[in-house]
């Protein structure tokens, strides 16, 4: 295996030992730790810079997104030097569209080769199908160079530390100033990147644009009269439903029951709640079973597609889309994609409801999940830590740079046209861009929609409304190794639970007796490790 | 013939037999390599039926649990026992309606006199079987769902609508049906195969002592399908305990875990889901077993009726 | 037709009466309009256009206008037609080697007296009760060198038990005389096999080849594990991952307005992916639509 001199004249000593032996050889370093919380917490975030070359139109804050209403004109190249090292470098992620041509079929991959000096091999996978692709990748030894690591994986510490990387030296503190657009990815999401006492990863932030709530077909309310609806409790809410179901025309208001929506009107915890140190579920706090109740009453008022619980989400997409839905309960990224797939022409419009308190006031609006995945860089590649980071750099270039319009939008007159400042995708281009290079690093997302200002600015409004009533999920960054472990399986069943006694084939009863298994199976067990983590933590 | 082979074969020695068959051992060779090298030899990682594996640290790497894995199966838990019933149920459901649904059907083709309208037929009846379950279960959904053409229909005409989809007490039914549609035609040229191998002057024998037809299906016919019938059923036996994994996982959802559950959605929702490639691969072992168990029994059953089976005694 | 006491004969088969045949060609009519109708609705739904599409809330049996948009954006960028080429050749030369191989193993095990035909058959029958791991098979696979090989796809699963013992049960159920006689006339197990067994068979080698075809037409799973570049993907798990991913085939970052609805992109894929069989079937049908035996035997 050639060790390049680069290699070992750089920081990557660590690295180049492990190449050779395959076993680390610095016992005693910071990958030995354990993955406690109080060693985790010791560990000095990367410092926040924020990348001040680019002024939004609406500017966010930490909850809030920047807004732009338009693509910059002239978008500064920030990045001169190319950050690969000449050697192909490998990649396994899934993407979440169709599969693009290969490269040697691609434009836009061969571009992104070009301009990164290092061939990038990327091994997809669908969404569903990864977790197979990437355990086998893992147990067969043969990791590629960059890893996408999804948070449901299993026992994520145990695997970094077996299989990726320790990027403290590189990262911790100033030490990530050394790539500005890392440096520019708010503190926050990096705690979610601590394992075993280290870094062990890049973030793929997104937080405020998973943050979900109610979207609505405003054409279509319009249509019927009703302008920028804010009902101010459960009950008005209940009857905005009523009002936008015909069923006889096989119309109906919702796409699905909006559970999540109705949980934040009653403000439940989203996920946990930490108070004083003690932890709390949603499936457990109070008001849990009346949140269940509503959403079995308007799946009984008729107000809900009768095939909500069979249909698959782009049958759901559909009926939204066609106008036989008017509400459907999502993100900002998918309000994003319903312009995207609009077929019902001009008149078309979204937007999004604010929360209001079950009987009135104001509800709890839930902060979406932080992280999309963390990406780790196995401890067998051959290429140095510092190519690495510097690629993950690179693709973290944020909105307004031409390095961003570049790996978004790809080549002009290829990939999109020009009109004015804003790019407008051409089919080449949605076809070969989707190549997956947002779950190396990105930035935080901005809120923008080529040539509809007006979009960015109601999602821009919308979160100025909920951004100071924002609840946060207590669990994000403590590691519980059974959650991590045993997490999927039992929100599985809760889940499963929650559908049947919306849909009436379970008694709302049913709720209180399977909240308490749920704590016996592992619930309770949660929650300690979580309570254990955060006292370890708190102190410092 | 087969006699006489039977008793040279009891007079020499093994290695002499094996000489005397080499060209047979050499048709052999290929295609047993192939089973071992891709079958059994990555059965020997079935170990980890006894292991908390984790892709990360290997199979060698991994500890050992004991019969731990083994507890998702027989620690008596409810739900284990509601999937066996459902499992248990479906299986017979298919046993009774789907496996007889294609000879019947190749009875019926074979019965046409018009070879036309038995090739268009068949082919047009052979269809469904190249949709993947995604694609049924949606087709079901956007035909027979709530808000699927046939219930929008009687909507609209102010007539009431039909509760098929998503209705827990059909389910089991509408399980079958939705086998019954998909692969029906499908399977049914394996017996068309076997019509096609009967000698068609046994019909004219019969015919000329004046048999009905109901006699030459009797005397004729089934007696010409018997083996590959009774072949396939035994096989069908050894897989008795999987009644179709993605069909009911896509539909669990609508109908809930009570009545949809099976073994091998119960593994998947309490072992893959949570990484737990042991127990996915203890409980492959056991249906495994369970499948041998049930595949000599049914030999043996067929042996004492004096058919053949799938192999000799 | 007069009904005469001594009816028509078919091919040794009396003619059934009319309340028979009417009832039969009933059930065949409700079997095949419950095939063709949602049939109708894919292949429309391919065709419609999209605000028709999403109206209707999936599925569409009368289109209003016709358009190829679905099929357009499929063959757009050529990953569609280069996956059809893999799958083409991957079905074609598995195919052929999967009968060769099973056939050969069937032919043996089918002879009475072969000395090592017990073991080597319970070999065969239990690999079907036992499925292995993916990530064992992962190794193995891994092991024989065949990783981001298009062999991958082919050796793995070249032999399936099923078909083997289906195979051995219609060789075993030929006339013994027919070999005997072969055989006394001094032909060699290959001749044998080649020039009496095989030529029977041509019912029951059709439908296994078609066995064979169709699953390696449908294979996804292997591509997915072992081959890293998309450029070696079948066919099916391309277009699996239309249907799976659930979205549309741009991302939501970038917008466009240029393309269809997932329904009908999903219903493309399926006449796409159907299409290249309903063209073999008809030249396999024949095999086994009619007997084979007749002349055979009285020879």
């Amino acid at each position: 295996m050639p060790v390049s001199r680069r290699t070992f004249l750089g920081g990557g000593l660590a690295a180049a030992a492990v190449a050779v032996t395959g076993t680390p050889l610095l016992a005693g370093c910071a990958s030995d730790k354990k993955n406690s919380a109080a060693v985790n917490a010791a560990v000095k975030l990367p410092t926040y810079q924020k990348y001040g070359a680019i002024k939004p139109d609406l500017p966010g804050n930490d909850a809030v997104l920047d807004a732009f209403l338009k693509y910059p004109a002239n978008p500064v190249k920030a990045i001169t030097d190319k950050p690969g090292d000449g050697q192909p470098i490998s990649f396994i992620t899934n993407i979440p569209g169709a599969i693009p041509p290969a490269a040697d079929n691609n434009q836009f991959w061969q571009a992104v080769n070009e301009r990164l000096g290092s061939e990038l091999q990327i091994s997809m996978a669908s969404n569903d199908e990864y977790p197979d692709k990437l355990a086998t990748r893992i147990a067969g030894g043969d990791l590629p160079d960059i890893i996408n690591i999804p948070p449901t994986t299993v026992q994520i510490p145990g695997l970094l530390k077996a299989k990726a990387m320790d990027l403290t030296e590189q990262l911790s503190g100033d030490g990530v100033l050394k790539y500005p657009f890392l440096a520019n990815i708010p503190t926050v999401y990096w705690k979610g990147c601590v394992f075993n006492g280290a870094i062990y990863g890049v973030p793929v932030p997104r937080g405020m644009s998973r943050t979900t709530l109610p979207l609505y077909r405003a054409d279509l309310l319009a249509a019927k009269g009703i302008k920028d609806p804010a009902p101010k409790n459960f009950e008005e809410f209940l009857a905005l439903a009523q009002e936008m179901t015909a069923a006889k025309e096989n119309k109906w208001a919702w796409t699905k029951p909006p559970l999540p929506y109705i949980r934040q009107m009653i403000g439940l915890p989203n996920q946990w709640k930490e108070e004083g140190g003690k932890f709390t579920s949603f499936y457990e706090a109070e008001g849990s079973s009346e949140a269940l109740e509503a959403g079995r009453k308007m799946v009984e008022a008729g107000v809900v597609n009768p095939d909500t619980f069979s249909a698959k989400a782009s049958a759901r997409k559909q009926w939204f889309n066609g106008g036989i839905a008017s509400f459907d309960i999502d993100s900002f990224v998918a309000w994003n994609q319903y312009y995207a797939d609009n077929t019902a022409g001009d008149a078309f419009s979204v937007n999004m409801l604010d929360v209001p308190g079950f009987d009135g006031g104001q509800g709890k609006p839930w902060m979406g999940s932080a992280l999309n995945n963390v990406t780790a860089f196995s401890k067998d590649s051959k290429h140095s830590v510092e190519t690495l980071l510097k690629i993950a750099n690179w693709m973290a270039a944020p909105f307004g740079t031409e390095e961003y319009l570049f790996r978004k939008y790809g080549l002009e007159g290829r990939h999109y046209t020009l009109n004015g400042t804003d790019p407008t995708p051409t089919k080449t281009g949605v076809v070969e861009t989707g190549i997956g290079l947002q779950y190396i690093s990105d930035s935080a997302l901005a809120l923008y929609w080529a040539g509809k200002p007006d979009v960015p600015q109601r999602q821009h409004a919308i979160q100025e409304k909920i951004a100071d009533r924002l609840v946060y999920d207590a669990s994000y960054g403590l590691y519980s190794e059974t959650l991590s472990k045993d997490g999927a399986r039992l929100t599985k069943q809760m889940t499963d639970l929650e559908n049947e006694i919306m849909s009436g084939n379970k008694p709302v009863s049913d709720w209180a007796p399977a909240v308490k298994n749920w704590l016996s199976s592992g619930g309770e067990k949660i929650r300690g490790e979580l309570q254990q983590a955060f006292t370890a933590t708190s102190g410092k | 013939m087969l006699q006489r082979s039977k008793t040279r074969t009891q007079q020499l020695s093994l290695g002499r037999r094996l000489l005397r068959d080499r060209v047979l051992l050499l048709f052999a060779l290929p295609g047993t390599a192939l089973i071992v090298a891709f079958h059994y030899l990555p059965l020997l990682g079935n170990v980890i039926a006894f292991k908390d594996y984790q892709p990360f640290l290997g199979i060698g790497g991994s500890d050992w649990v004991g019969w731990e894995n083994f507890a998702v199966i027989f620690n008596g838990d409810p739900a284990f026992l509601r999937a066996l019933k459902n499992t248990l149920i479906l299986t017979s459901l298919q046993s009774v309606f789907v496996f007889p649904a294609p000879i019947l059907l190749a009875l019926l083709l074979n019965s046409l006199f018009s070879e036309r309208i038995k090739r268009i037929a068949q082919s047009i009846l052979y269809l469904p079987h190249f949709m993947s379950w995604v694609i049924v279960v949606a087709l079901f959904q956007q035909m027979l769902g709530g808000s699927g053409l046939l219930n929008n229909y009687l909507r609209s005409h102010d007539l009431a609508t039909l509760d098929i989809i998503g209705n827990s007490e059909l389910f089991h039914v509408l399980l079958t049906s939705q086998i019954i549609w998909k692969d029906t035609g499908w399977a049914t040229i394996l017996f068309l195969a076997a019509l096609s191998q009967i000698d068609s002057q046994l019909y004219e024998a019969t015919s000329v002592d004046g048999a009905s037809r109901m006699k030459q299906l009797w005397h004729v016919t089934l007696p010409g399908l018997r083996g590959i019938i009774i072949l396939l059923f035994i096989l069908r036996l050894g897989d008795s305990l999987t009644v179709g994994f993605e069909q009911i996982i896509l539909q669990q959802a609508a109908v809930g875990r009570d009545i949809s559950e099976v073994l091998d959605t119960y593994v998947y929702n309490n072992g893959v889901i949570a990484g737990a490639w042991g127990v996915a691969a203890a409980v492959g072992l056991v249906k495994g077993i369970v499948g041998v168990i049930l595949v000599l029994a049914a030999n043996k059953v067929a042996h004492i009726f004096g058919e053949q089976g799938v192999y000799s005694r | 037709m007069t009904r005469t006491v001594q009816r028509r004969l078919v091919n040794g088969v009396p003619m059934p009466g009319w309340p028979m045949r009417i009832f039969k060609g009933l059930v065949l009519l409700v079997f095949c309009a419950a095939v063709i109708v949602p049939f109708v609705g894919v292949i429309s739904t391919s065709v419609a256009p999209n605000k028709q599409i999403n109206e209707s809330g999936g599925l569409v049996l009368f289109p209003d206008s016709v358009n190829f948009n679905a099929y357009k954006s499929l063959f757009a960028g050529g990953v569609v037609t280069q996956a059809l080429f893999v799958s083409v050749f991957v079905t074609v030369v598995g195919t052929l080697l999967s009968l060769t191989v099973s056939c050969l193993l069937a032919y043996a095990l089918a002879r009475p007296g072969f000395s090592a035909g017990r073991p080597i058959l319970l070999v065969v029958l239990f690999s079907m009760l036992f499925s292995p791991g993916i990530i064992p098979t992962y190794l193995v696979v891994k092991g024989a060198g065949l990783l981001d090989s298009i062999w991958a796809l082919i050796v793995p699963t070249m032999v399936s038990a099923f078909n083997v013992i289906v195979l051995r049960a219609f060789f075993m159920n030929l006339p013994n005389e027919i070999t005997e006689s072969a055989r006394i006339d001094g032909a060699g197990e290959l001749k044998t096999f080649a020039y009496i067994v095989m030529p029977l068979s041509k019912a029951v080698l059709s439908v296994i080849g078609l066995f064979y075809a169709v699953a390696y037409w449908n294979a996804f799973f292997s591509a997915l594990l072992y081959l890293n570049d998309s450029k070696l993907w079948p066919l099916q798990l391309v277009l699996r991952t239309y249907v799976i991913n659930d979205t549309q085939l741009g991302s939501a970052e970038l917008g466009t307005e240029l393309l269809p609805p997932q329904a009908s992109i999903q219903m493309a894929i399926l006449v796409i992916s159907i299409v290249p069989i309903l063209l073999v079937y008809p030249f396999l049908q024949r095999h086994f639509a009619k007997g084979v035996l007749t002349g055979a035997v009285k020879g």
